[in-house]
């Protein structure tokens, strides 16, 4: 399944929509694998990341993670700023 | 009855803001107080900036919403009004003044695009994501064009949307708050201000640091964030701090007693009058852009699948 996040964008920047995001991705992804499509998204704040992809991270663990989510049509940047945020949640979740 | 007139001096600006603050800041101390005869008078100032007329408007709505006053008289010249008038914050200060409910306002703050510059007031509405789309239906859109280069408006964006993320974090109770943003195709000035519970209180009861100029520095570091259980990362301000420090530009975070200045690759900490919450402004060249991308190596490869 494809969600397309481009009626987000194309600035992903407060915590309302990143927790709408979270949910409408971790929705699917409990049942079947899914190809998140960021054409439409330039730009998503650092807590943002967090929140989305640092929170799934956490919450399906690395392996159901890679599995499952694939992401498409992501720039040099947001690919950088998801980077961020999965390392974030990982670093923290160690203390 | 005791009065209590005070007079601002020629200059309300970024390099006298500490002064400003230091005149007015005994606000905070009036909170349910409604005390009468205060007459509050610009007629001596002579040169407002943006960040001037920021400082103005949170001062009075603190003093609006905390009941410190009763009827206060304030006496605004025609040039401060003016000012007022070009940051979009005119119509706001009228309400505020006539004791209205200013959230029709704040939903009315219009972006302004000029051939030589624009002015952006942004309403920061907490719990909403009414900020967000305006941002995304109205800002981008016409900040992009006037740019025609979107990288420079990308690191626009991400520094409104790392400053709004720290307000929002900060604020606590109050539930608006105003970002305004002044640029041309030279520079981009941003300033925002709260009357929250400011940066140094929000981190001393995460890491319980003695030093108020270390809570500072820590806040504007990678990874240090008053709320590390949360979805806040501590990369908002170091980003901030990062892009101003490349670009050769400057920053001025005013919080509690602590006013950190960054100057291209220099900064000072130093004391400060005290205020309430946290201000800051920026003001940087736009004509290079330095992305996230552009900070970090990161490469989230391992993690996930990109195809």
């Amino acid at each position: 399944m494809t969600i397309d996040l481009s009626e987000y964008g194309p600035v992903i920047g407060d915590s309302v929509v990143a927790s709408e995001i979270y949910h409408k991705i971790y929705s699917v992804v409990r049942n079947t694998s899914v190809v998140i499509d960021m054409a439409g998204v330039k730009l998503m704040a650092t807590f943002c990341a967090k929140q989305i992809f640092g929170k799934l991270y956490l919450e399906l663990g690395p392996n159901d993670f890679y599995d499952k989510i694939q992401i498409k049509n992501a720039s040099d940047n947001i690919k950088t700023t998801i980077g961020i945020g999965i390392e974030t949640s990982l670093n923290e979740s160690k203390f | 009855m005791n009065s209590i007139n005070i007079i601002i001096g020629e200059k309300a600006n970024i390099q006298y803001a500490s002064s400003i603050i230091g005149k007015l800041n005994f606000f905070f101390k009036l909170k349910n107080r409604e005390l009468p005869n205060f007459y509050l008078s610009f007629h001596n100032t002579k040169e407002v900036d943006m960040l001037g007329v920021l400082l103005i408007y949170k001062l009075l709505e603190y003093s609006v919403s905390e009941n410190c006053f009763i009827t206060p008289r304030i006496f605004l010249p025609k040039h401060i009004k003016q000012e007022m008038k070009f940051y979009g914050f005119h119509d706001l200060i009228s309400e505020l003044m006539t004791g209205n409910d200013t959230i029709k306002e704040f939903e009315n703050l219009k972006l302004d695009v000029k051939k030589d510059f624009f002015i952006a007031p942004i309403a920061l509405i907490k719990g909403t994501n009414q900020s967000s789309k305006i941002l995304n239906q109205k800002y981008y859109p016409q900040i992009s064009e006037y740019y025609g280069y979107e990288s420079i408006s990308l690191m626009i964006f991400q520094l409104f949307t790392e400053l709004y993320s720290n307000f929002s974090s900060h604020a606590l109770d109050e539930t608006k708050s105003i970002m305004v943003a002044h640029g041309n195709h030279n520079r981009i000035e941003i300033a925002c201000a709260d009357t929250g519970i400011g940066i140094i209180t929000s981190m001393k009861n995460t890491y319980n640091t003695k030093s108020d100029f270390d809570i500072v520095r820590n806040a504007v570091s990678k990874g240090i964030t008053s709320k590390p259980d949360t979805n806040h990362m501590g990369y908002g301000l170091w980003y901030v701090d990062e892009v101003v420090k490349r670009l050769n530009g400057k920053l001025h975070i005013i919080t509690s007693n602590t006013y950190y200045k960054r100057l291209g690759n220099k900064v000072w900490l130093s004391h400060s009058s005290f205020w309430q919450g946290t201000i800051i402004y920026l003001d940087i060249p736009v004509t290079q852009p330095i992305l996230i991308s552009n900070l970090e190596n990161n490469n989230p490869t391992h993690y996930l699948r990109f195809v």
